[in-house]
């Protein structure tokens, strides 16, 4: 474990009887991405800046490249930083604010300007060096911020929802260009977001944090497909709850009786314990309709309530015979369910996840 | 439509009266100054002569150093006090805040001559009386809450991630002060330092209690000439002031943005 970028152990922080960092810990692999996502006051950002020496911790320790920082002042830690508002200093031009890491490190006047160079033409600014921050627009100074943390090859780069501040178009541009600049330069980086969509599209991993505290670290496509907790299946993307009890078990496999009394089949990763109460989960796009009555496992009964059209997607909202609500996306369809019309619903037993009820302070 | 206009005029009017009546006295002031025969107006002629009496005096431009060093020194050092005590107001709470806010801003609320002759009673008390060291310190305090206040405001407006981001690229404490914070609230720090220099040239109650022999600033200087003096000479310095207050206007305008200062 010592070989990672970034190590944080038991991290914690602690604002009079409020937890903002509640024993965190997670690492990044050198070259690695990794994003912390939550929700906001979840502690992403406390996390980050304790990292990056803004905070000190109420406990823990955080290391990198194994060299414990814990306690370092911020400028001995040598991280990149790459700041929500961007933070250019308004009394420099593009150059001097890029330059300003490199004097304090004493290099020579040559290499600075080279490095100037460089790092501004990476971030896709040349021309701009004279500019003052004031003069560019919200995108440019972010990738002036961008080239300042850059041009100083940091072990580790912290970003902390560094695309939050731009409209919607160009954080999407802005996004792939950061993604490819980052797996191109290999550089380890950590970065908050409260954008899930950010978070599975850049991440190699993604921290997931509630109220102070790690929920899931996994990658993308396993937070989606297996949600460790309910606050992860609920936070990330869209999902059905089916709330029931356990009634039989088989490695890797549950029977869940619904409160109707019948019993669906459904995948789980964590075992339970016959008897208890558990949720299944599906994802709208696994949820399939039908007007024809169909036989078989894990199917239920419903009338289609609200039919949207969006074009690529079609999205049902039914209401189930039992008095709950399910929710079902049709990519490749051909023909609408009007509301009010009865439909069968099949929820497959691969696609029906089960999470135990957790049982938790404050819930 | 004839109502808006009424309205409209009778602004107008208000307006200029009130122009004329706080520019009359520098109007007349500056009259009085190149007139031959003292304080008979109309003007019969123009002279300026008193000028050459004023600028050849040498109680008055000893008087003149001694302000300007008074001014220059206490306006620096309310400011080295002010900045610190201000980044501590605006970015910590802590106990007992309301209270040193109070503390540090009640030379404000304390009308100045009781608060000279406070502190001339305490000086003898420590054994000093009047004297330099009295003087300087009591044009200091006198003139911090006012650095105070313009500082508060300048760092209330001061964005700390930029203290942030030059401590992440490798600049310790004292760098981030000089290279960062300083140079980004210079605006506040120039209005701060112009505002202490002006009032510390202006006052009177405390040099008269605290001004040691050999030290006495120049109002106090212009006060006692005036007393005893029936000729044009105060009024022909008093014009040569206001003519030089106008340029220092314009250049810390040019520097500093004054129409900025003035409406924050």
């Amino acid at each position: 474990m010592s070989d990672d970028a970034i190590q944080v152990q038991g991290a914690m922080k602690r604002y009079g009887a409020v937890m903002a960092v509640d024993d965190v810990s997670f690492n990044v692999a050198p070259g690695e991405f990794v994003s912390l996502l939550g929700p906001s006051g979840c502690g992403k950002t406390t996390s980050l800046r304790m990292i990056a020496g803004f905070i000190d911790p109420s406990g823990g320790a955080i290391r990198v490249h194994g060299r414990d920082v814990t306690y370092l002042p911020p400028e001995r830690r040598d991280l990149g930083f790459v700041f929500q508002n961007y933070a250019l200093w308004p009394h420099m031009t593009v150059a001097e604010n890029v330059a300003f890491g490199l004097k304090l490190r004493k290099k020579s006047r040559s290499f600075i300007k080279d490095k100037i160079e460089e790092s501004l033409s990476v971030t896709g600014l040349s021309g701009y060096a004279a500019r003052l921050p004031r003069e560019l627009s919200g995108g440019q100074q972010q990738r002036v911020a961008l080239a300042r943390a850059l041009a100083l090859e940091p072990q580790v780069l912290l970003m902390d929802e560094p695309l939050s501040n731009l409209d919607r178009a160009l954080r999407v541009v802005m996004r792939r260009e950061l993604k490819e600049l980052q797996a191109r330069m290999k550089m380890t980086t950590l970065y908050v977001t409260h954008d899930q969509e950010e978070a599975l599209s850049m991440s190699n991993r993604v921290v997931i944090m509630n109220k102070g505290r790690v929920e899931q670290i996994a990658a993308p496509y396993e937070l989606y497909e297996n949600p460790a907790t309910t606050f992860v299946a609920d936070f990330v993307g869209i999902t059905n709850f089916l709330e029931g009890v356990v009634v039989d078990t088989e490695p890797g496999w549950v029977g869940v009786r619904l409160e109707t009394g019948q019993v669906l089949r459904a995948v789980i990763r964590q075992p339970v314990s016959r008897g208890s109460a558990v949720r299944a989960l599906i994802r709208p796009e696994r949820v399939t309709l039908s007007t024809a009555p169909i036989d078989g496992l894990n199917v239920l009964r419903g009338r289609v309530v609200l039919s949207e059209y969006f074009g690529a997607v079609l999205r049902y909202t039914v209401r189930l015979d039992d008095g709950g609500t399910l929710r079902s996306e049709v990519h490749n369809f051909d023909g609408f369910i009007a509301p009010g019309e009865q439909v069968w619903i099949c929820a497959l037993p691969e696609h029906l996840r089960v999470i135990p009820h957790e049982r938790r302070a404050g819930e | 439509m004839t109502r808006l206009d009424f309205g409209a005029v009778a602004l107008r009017l208000f307006t200029l009266l009130m122009m004329i009546f706080l520019i009359f006295p520098i109007l007349v002031t500056l009259v009085v100054a190149v007139n031959p025969r003292e304080f008979i107006l109309p003007p019969s002629g123009f002279t300026l002569d008193w000028f050459k009496a004023a600028w050849s005096s040498q109680t008055f431009l000893r008087g003149m150093g001694v302000s300007l060093v008074l001014g220059v020194v206490s306006a620096t050092l309310a400011n080295a006090l002010a900045l610190p005590a201000a980044m501590a107001m605006v970015r910590h709470d802590f106990r007992g805040k309301a209270a040193l806010n109070l503390i540090l801003m009640s030379p404000l609320l304390i009308p100045t001559t009781i608060f000279s002759l406070a502190l001339y009673i305490w000086f003898v008390r420590i054994g000093y009386g009047a004297g330099l060291l009295p003087l300087f310190v009591g044009h200091t305090v006198h003139v911090m809450p006012y650095a105070m206040r313009i500082l508060t405001a300048s760092l209330h407006n001061f964005d700390p991630s930029y203290e942030e981001a030059a401590r992440n690229v490798g600049a310790g404490r004292v760098r981030t002060l000089f290279s960062v914070t300083l140079p980004v609230i210079r605006t506040g720090l120039i209005s701060s330092f112009a505002l202490c220099f002006i009032l510390s040239w202006n006052d009177f109650p405390i040099s008269v209690f605290l001004a040691p022999p050999g030290w006495t600033p120049l109002p106090v200087e212009l006060y006692s000439y005036i007393k005893f003096q029936y000729d044009a000479v105060a009024a022909a310095l008093a014009a040569s002031l206001i003519l030089l207050s106008v340029v220092a206007m314009v250049i810390l305008d040019q520097l500093a943005g004054l129409r900025r200062v003035l409406r924050s």
